[in-house]
């Protein structure tokens, strides 16, 4: 038997590594039962006991390799030296006590140690090869080094020619080790003896043994996320087989829940999103970065500027007014960073919604994001898995030696889609066609712009004005990794500095953060540890307003600033647009997040792990707004805002893992619970009033003070199951369940039961197929699935009271009041999800394709009860009994399409269709959900009114009513509803390419989505003619101006009390002016240059890559705007530059 | 493998589902009081009917409500007020012509809040650890709020569904029941609480003795079942409750001067509920109502056929009335509150009951009960104090009503819907109101007898199929 003893990595190996391996000279004969054992590329000889020359080349150049990353410091590292002082110690104890000391592993054949040597050893800070070389000399022994292991070895003839190998030997057991191409052993590799069946598992140092086995079998050794490799025995009964990391697509690893897989044999639908796919990319949420990566994940942002809304959808709208939101998990804790601060501002705030997921994450720490789809794939998270299941996982330490990563860039963004208004003449104009078609024939005392109030031969651009300054990017990260066999760390630092468009530079939004990951083993394997953590500081500066939206203003407005440098009111004739420059919105957030993770095993293949997870995240909102930003004509006063918020919450997931090799297949059962608990603290203060400008940092001082405060608690319980047998790597089950429980429900009905079935057929892998060689690989899955969703406020089921708010008391008493009613009886809303797929690869899996088709239909939904007023205050939460369907199609292409030694050429595409539905209602007609929706369409339907467009005669929009007449006024009441339009996204997805030149790489993606939205012209800003409401130009070619005019767009008015005014109403929920606002956006383009290896040697420098990266480029639409913000108002997402440089030494 | 089974079961165990329970309890919020918690110490109990009286007094509800509003809505609709504003709910009450659309002014107020939290009182305290002294006074309030709103709901709109519980589940589907049966469920209220109230006005801890008219006692309860009984014809029940308050002069006389009527907590008044907006520039809604500064806020005066009302001499329309003239116009408003602006002087209280009506109650039941001498003496006593010569009309039963009804116009008005109440249950609201020429007409709008009650907004019906609405919308 191999006695053996955890491998510890070491650093000091080079220092060891010379022209000749050490031997002794061998004095004893050899054993019968030591082979010779042949594998490509590496031989070893076991009969001389070392390596031969040819071998020992390809050994040193793995050396190289393994330490081409530690050569500058390893020089600088302290050699493992060995101090020993023993008088007849056993050799066994010996060799313990020296691994205790360097960490090295001991592997010897039982038989050579049967008789019980002891030896005297006086060593003093020696090396191993000294305390080796000491204790073995008077011994019929010899040894041999290779990757912190010690082989014991019989000691011989070195030069005797190899005994010739017996042809039919009897069955002798094989002894090995399976490592990772660095050496690093594989515990659970799969070792089967070909055309057996016989199949062992490595042990947690990577060794094996197969007792019995034909000394001339074929050995098949096969890893998660490794190349398979075969290799003949050949009468060895010592192999050593290193396993090349498998460059298949479909050995990827994938995170699922509690737990990792592959992509060739996860039975659910996972798309993975590794860190080089987004890290480059110049934005600071994540999402905004793997945006069209996702198929069946739609993300929406809502404004370019930093940190306004993203949110992201997972296969459409599962539920009928609750959150619609995925859960995020980050190193297997659940992140919730959605909240609000529900600032002192009324919510007019850029971000009065702070937190939006991921926000408070930093980009550069994750490693990979897995996105969970399907039902297997997320019931196991129950409760929370109905809107798909987000896994992050951040940069952990790797072995080797301290590597140094630095990068920095820097670059500049600016407002993209600028729209062309009218200048002055056509403005003018416009203006008075208002008037004249309003009948108003003398202009009136407040028509500043036209009646010569202004200067008209001013010129304003308001939009270069307001939102055309760029914005600077500024990024670092310094990150240091490595560590040995047992115990790997991680620290990195990054921080980001970006400015805003508007005209001012004194708002930077900053990111400072830190991550750290420490990993430890015990020698024996059986003890794990990993800390993750990190802290981010986000000092976000915003204003209150987005500038953007004072685009319209006339453009002989008047002068923003004055001769004195203050803001300019022009005695009270228009309110200035930087105004809201001097309001700003600070908002800083601090993000701690850390997860501890412990696992033991507790008998071979049972291991025992927990998960404690804790986040703390603490908000700090600011709001002022100073006398000298407000016109004085209106006897303002000052204010400021502020608001606190800790969001602090803990996880602890323990869970027990057993996997067991039954035969040829494979059995792996995960069984645990969850706990996590979440509170949230908020208080704040608005405060007005102050005397003095200079004290809007702080409440004390104000005149008038309202205070407010909420908490709230949230708790989850969950056990959960998990069986999956896999026969052969042919057939997969996997089955899920578990019980979830929620304080959001009331007593009773806090529990409720998930669960799910999938099956995987690698048809590939059946005997029987040879049919098509060029499919290389082949699986049909499928699976159903009941998920759930309690993404409800807190406390619904209770009814609560609080205290009356009012600056005087009655009868000097608090007084308390309900606001909720008590509905302990609704309970989970409930989705259940089928999906089947087909995953194909071709050309040894140089095209993979995957299709998957998947329907859910979600029921129980939870929503407020629409009740008559006099039941009670606030609102009941019930479960209605409304069905709601997504059916969906996802095709995923990715092909190595040109693979030369020097150049490649790869490409990904993916294509998303969602198709939603409102299935079924009880008396629907007559309930008041039909005012909303409609039985059978998408919930993204909406009831319009019918518009004809604009009369040649009158220049009116015109409707036509319930009756079929047409009408300038429809009504509500009953000319609502004639027509339904609906805005849901019919397809979206993304094409990338990458291509590599030598150390050239490029690479681009294209983001398509077809949809329909409403034209801004016709809906929100379709007021031409009054003041302050510049349009466009391509609206004023098209508006209507004389009878007879087939215009597109109404006539002008200069009134709201006009007809044409009241028409615009009806017209912005209408069916008129829905236009294909589908687009294709060139969403990233990056170049990239890997400086050649031979510049950087005497650099010091293990690579250095320099880099541009370009971020919304540039659209193709017919939109005029953003087609993905749809609306003038609103900053459109920002075009980016940046370069950079990334060394690692 | 068997150590294995042992190990997940253990697990499980541990996990069971009583244990996993206590995982997902959270306790109620501490910004919030759960239900639960509220009705377990006198402190917190207390603080619900204290709660009650502030979000009756408070901006918002009160500017739209009970306190500050009702009076306002139902002159808007009798023929006190002349209105000048442009608010299309206000003209509709105003012109008789309102829609099942319009506004749900007091419907919402009166059910959600104030009757639900009679509701959750009534339902919560008779089991709690509240003592019972305490118990008994927060009971008989509750009970005698509830009474209160019911009346003024029934008044309003009829038939009515009649909430004693807290349950969405009932109150959800219900009907509306039948005014008799409000009218019992009132009675039922009133007596209880007439029990259980405290003699003594108490402070806002349920027990200690206050000079405060804020919080009813036994006698708001009795003031309060007088005019019920008035109401149903009961007149000799009416009679014995209205005497009950009115002997009680230890606690109760007739102010007599008409300034300070509506003072707080002078002898006159059985209770009254105290403005809580420091900050507003009025101590009163009545005075942000109806005192004219030509600010906004003041788009009424008091119509003609009020103004006439008043007898040459009567001092009320001296006391009571101001006159003004705004751009050569002359405007006459209500002048009861008068204080405005606000001193935070908090001098005024707004006046649910008072003694004056609890005469003309006895007066009337008297008549009614053909004891004309007695019922003329009562009313006396309010003309007297109004500086009128003693009442020298016909002493008939009729004419003795009539002249009662027209004293309860000038001494009433204003305040509280007195005035269409009374045209209303005496039987003379469509000659008023409808006769040609008359008030309805003068107001903008065509008369119909249907439109004395209010229509159940539209949107209880659609959410509440068993609600029917009443005839003419």
């Amino acid at each position: 038997m191999f006695a053996a003893f955890p491998v510890r990595f070491g650093f000091t190996l080079k220092t060891r590594i010379r022209k000749k391996p050490v031997y002794v000279k061998p004095k004893l004969p050899l054993s019968p039962k030591l082979r010779r054992v042949k594998c490509k590329g590496m031989k070893f000889n076991a009969r001389e006991g070392a390596f031969t020359p040819h071998i020992w080349k390809v050994m040193k150049l793995m050396a190289f390799l393994l330490f081409t990353a530690a050569l500058q410091v390893s020089a600088r590292s302290s050699a493992q030296t060995i101090t020993i002082s023993e008088r007849h110690i056993a050799v066994g104890d010996l060799f313990n006590r020296i691994k205790q000391q360097t960490g090295y592993s001991f592997l010897w054949d039982d038989q050579l140690l049967s008789r019980s040597y002891t030896v005297s050893v006086e060593v003093k800070n020696g090396t191993i090869d000294d305390v080796l070389r000491q204790c073995l000399s008077g011994l019929p022994l010899t040894y041999r080094i290779d990757n912190a292991i010690v082989y014991i070895l019989r000691a011989g003839k070195e030069k005797e020619d190899p005994t010739p190998v017996p042809v039919a030997s009897p069955p002798v057991d094989i002894h090995g080790r399976v490592t990772d191409s660095l050496g690093n052993p594989l515990a659970g590799a799969s070792v089967t003896v070909k055309g057996s069946g016989k199949m062992v598992e490595t042990d947690a140092n990577g060794m094996f043994v197969i007792k019995s086995a034909d000394d001339a079998a074929t050995l098949v050794v096969s890893y998660t996320g490794y190349a398979t490799r075969e290799i003949r025995a050949e009468g060895k009964n010592a192999v050593l087989v290193a396993l090349p990391i498998s460059t298949s697509p479909l050995d990827q690893v994938q995170v699922i829940a509690y737990g990792t897989t592959t992509k060739r044999l996860n039975t659910g639908d996972v798309t993975t999103i590794k860190a080089d796919a987004f890290e480059r990319q110049p934005v600071s949420n994540v999402l905004g970065a793997i945006e069209g990566k996702v198929p069946g994940m739609f993300i929406q942002q809502t404004s370019g500027l930093p940190g306004t809304a993203i949110t992201a959808q997972i296969r459409g709208q599962s539920s009928l007014n609750n959150g619609t939101s995925p859960i995020y998990v980050v190193d297997g804790i659940p992140y919730r960073p959605q909240f609000s601060v529900g600032g002192p501002d009324g919510g007019n705030s850029l971000s009065a919604d702070v937190g939006y997921p991921l926000d408070y994450l930093n980009m550069m720490d994750i490693e990979r994001i897995d996105v969970l789809k399907d039902a297997d794939a997320t019931a196991i998270y129950g409760s929370r898995g109905a809107n798909g299941v987000i896994m992050i996982t951040t940069k952990k330490g790797k072995p080797g030696d301290a590597r140094l990563e630095a990068r920095f860039s820097s670059g500049f963004a600016q407002k993209t889609f600028p729209l062309s208004f009218l200048r002055n003449k056509e403005y003018f104009q416009m203006r008075r066609e208002g008037y004249a078609n309003d009948g108003i024939t003398t202009l009136p005392i407040d028509a500043y712009d036209i009646n010569g109030t202004w200067d008209t031969t001013r010129y304003t651009d308001w939009q270069r004005l307001q939102t055309g300054k760029t914005s600077q990017h500024l990024d670092a990260t310094l990150s240091v990794n490595g560590g040995n066999a047992t115990t790997q760390y991680l620290i990195s630092g990054t921080y980001h500095r970006e400015t805003l468009i508007f005209p001012t530079q004194a708002f930077p939004n900053q990111n400072a953060s830190l991550h750290f990951n420490i990993n430890t083993h015990s020698l024996n394997n059986r003890f794990k540890m990993s800390l993750t953590g990190s802290f981010t500081g986000n000092h976000n500066t915003s204003l209150q307003q987005d500038m953007s939206k004072y685009s319209t203003h006339a453009p002989d407005a008047p002068p923003v600033y004055t001769a004195t440098g203050a803001l300019n009111w022009a005695n009270g004739t228009w309110s200035n647009p930087f105004q809201s420059l001097y309001n700003p919105d600070i908002i800083s957030v601090s993000n701690l997040l850390a997860s501890y993770q412990l696992s033991y095993e507790l008998l071979p293949g049972l291991e025992l792990s927990s998960n404690f997870g804790y986040n703390l995240i603490e908000t700090y909102e600011h709001t002022s707004m100073p006398l000298s930003s407000l016109n004085p004509l209106y006897n303002p006063v000052n204010n400021a805002g502020f608001a606190y918020q800790t969001n602090h919450s803990y996880t602890i997931t323990p869970q027990l893992n057993y996997k067991k090799r039954i035969g040829q297949s494979d059995l792996v059962v995960v069984a645990g619970a969850s706990i996590d608990n979440q509170n949230i603290n908020v208080a704040g203060i608005s405060a007005s009033d102050y005397p003095s400008d200079a004290q809007l940092q702080s409440p004390v001082g104000a005149a008038s003070t309202y205070p407010y405060a909420s908490v709230s608690a949230y708790k989850y319980a969950s056990l959960f199951g998990r069986i999956t047998y896999n026969y052969s790597d042919r057939y997969i089950v996997d089955l899920t369940a578990n019980r979830d429980g929620s304080s959001k429900f009331g007593p009773g009905r806090q529990f409720a039961n998930f669960g799910s079935a999938a099956c995987t057929w690698i048809f590939t892998k059946e005997n029987w197929w040879k049919g098509l060689p060029f499919l290389s690989f082949g699986k049909l899955r499928g699976s159903y699935g009941v998920t759930g969703n309690d993404q409800i406020g807190d406390y619904r089921y209770l009814s609560l009271y609080q205290a009356v708010y009012s600056a005087d008391t009655y009868q000097n008493a608090i007084g308390l009041y309900p606001t909720s009613l008590s509905n302990p009886d609704f309970a989970w809303e409930v989705t259940r999800k089928g999906e089947v797929g087909l995953e194909l690869s071709f050309l040894k899996d140089r095209i993979n394709m995957t299709t998957s088709y998947y329907l859910s239909r979600s029921s129980h939904q939870l929503i407020s009860a629409l009740l008559p007023v006099l039941v009670g205050p606030g609102s009941v939460q019930v479960n209605s009994p409304a069905l709601l369907q997504n059916a969906g199609l996802e095709l995923v292409i990715s092909s190595t399409n040109i693979q030369h030694k020097d150049f490649s050429w790869k490409s990904n595409f993916n294509i998303s269709f969602n198709h939603n539905k409102l299935v079924a209602y009880p008396d629907f007609q007559d309930s008041y959900m039909s005012i909303y929706y409609t039985l059978g369409k998408p919930l993204s339907t909406r009831n319009v009114f019918h518009c004809i467009g604009v009369n040649d005669t009158t220049g009116l929009y015109q409707f036509v009513d319930r009756k079929g007449n047409r009408t300038y006024t429809p009504t509500y009441t009953s000319d609502y509803m004639i027509s339904k339009v609906d805005g849901a996204p019919k397809y979206y997805g993304e094409l990338e390419n990458s291509f590599s030149y030598k150390g050239f790489q490029l690479g681009f993606s294209l983001y398509f989505v077809n949809q329909r939205t409403m034209d801004p012209a016709v809906g929100g800003n379709g007021l031409a003619g009054i003041m302050d409401n510049n349009i466009l130009t391509s609206e004023w070619e098209h508006m209507w101006h004389h009878p007879g005019d087939k215009a597109r767009y109404e006539k002008a008015t200069a009134s709201y009390g006009s007809l044409a005014y009241s028409v615009t109403g009806p017209v912005s929920i209408s069916d008129y002016g829905i236009i294909n606002s589908s687009y294709i956006r060139l969403k990233n383009v990056d170049l990239s240059y890997n400086l050649p290896k031979r510049w950087l040697a005497h650099l010091h420098m293990s690579s250095v890559l320099i880099y541009i990266d370009g971020q919304n480029i540039c659209t193709f639409s017919s939109f005029l705007g953003d087609p993905e913000i749809t609306d003038f108002n609103t900053t459109p997402l920002l075009r980016t530059f940046v370069g950079g440089i990334k060394v690692n030494l | 493998m068997k150590k294995i089974h042992a190990y997940i079961f253990f697990l499980l165990l541990s996990m069971s589902n009583e244990s996993c329970k206590k995982l997902v309890q959270v306790d109620a919020p501490s910004s919030q009081l759960a239900s639960s918690n509220v009705y377990s110490s006198n402190a917190t109990a207390t603080s619900v009917l204290t709660g009650l009286y502030s979000n009756m007094s408070n901006l918002g509800n009160a500017r739209l409500g009970l306190v500050g509003y009702l009076g306002y809505i139902t002159g808007l609709s009798a023929d006190e007020l002349t209105y000048y504003g442009n608010s299309v709910s206000e003209s509709q009450y105003y012109s008789n012509s309102l829609l099942n659309k319009t506004n749900l002014y007091f419907w919402s107020e009166f059910y959600q809040q104030y009757i639900y939290t009679c509701n959750d009182v009534l339902t919560n305290l008779p089991n709690s650890s509240v003592s019972p002294q305490v118990s008994d006074q927060l009971i008989g309030e509750a009970k005698f709020i509830r009474a209160f709103l019911n009346f003024y709901l029934t008044n309003m709109w009829g038939d009515i569904p009649l909430l004693t519980s807290t349950n969405y589940s009932i109150n959800g589907v219900i009907a509306r029941s039948s005014v008799t049966q409000v009218y019992d469920l009132i009675k039922q209220d009133l007596l209880d609480a007439q029990r259980l109230l405290n003699v003594n006005y108490v402070g806002p801890d349920a027990l200690t003795t206050s000079t405060e008219r804020t919080i009813p006692n036994q006698w708001a309860a009795t003031a309060m079942l007088a005019r019920v009984y008035l109401y149903l014809g009961d007149w000799k029940d009416a009679e014995t409750q209205a005497t009950a308050v009115i002997s009680n002069s230890t606690v109760y006389g007739l102010k007599t001067s008409l300034d300070s009527v509506f003072l707080a907590n002078n002898r006159e008044a059985i209770w009254q509920i105290q403005p809580l907006e420091l900050t507003a520039s009025y101590d009163t809604y009545d005075a942000y109502r109806y005192v004219m500064l030509g600010a906004p806020g003041t788009v009424v005066s008091m119509s003609p056929f009020l103004l006439h009302a008043f007898e040459p001499g009567d001092s009320r329309r001296t006391h009571w009335v101001h006159d003004t003239v705004f751009n050569s116009i002359p405007y006459s408003y209500a002048f009861k509150y008068k204080i405005i602006p606000n001193t935070t002087s908090r001098a005024e209280y707004t006046t649910m009951l008072r003694l004056a009506e609890q005469y003309l109650i006895r007066s009337e039941a008297r008549a009614q009960q053909e004891n004309s001498t007695d019922a003329i003496a009562d009313l006396n006593v309010i003309r007297a104090r109004a500086g009128l010569s003693p009442y020298a009309g016909a002493t008939d039963k009729n004419s003795i009503l009539a002249a009662i009804l027209h004293e309860r116009q000038v001494e009433l008005f204003t305040e509280f819907g007195h005035r269409w109440f009374d045209l209303k249950r005496t039987k003379a609201i469509d000659t008023v109101m409808g006769a040609p020429g008359n008030v309805c007409q003068a107001k903008g709008g065509t008369w119909k007898s249907d439109w004395q009650l209010y229509p159940i907004p539209l949107s209880e019906i659609q959410m509440d199929k068993h609600l029917t609405q009443n005839d003419g919308y």
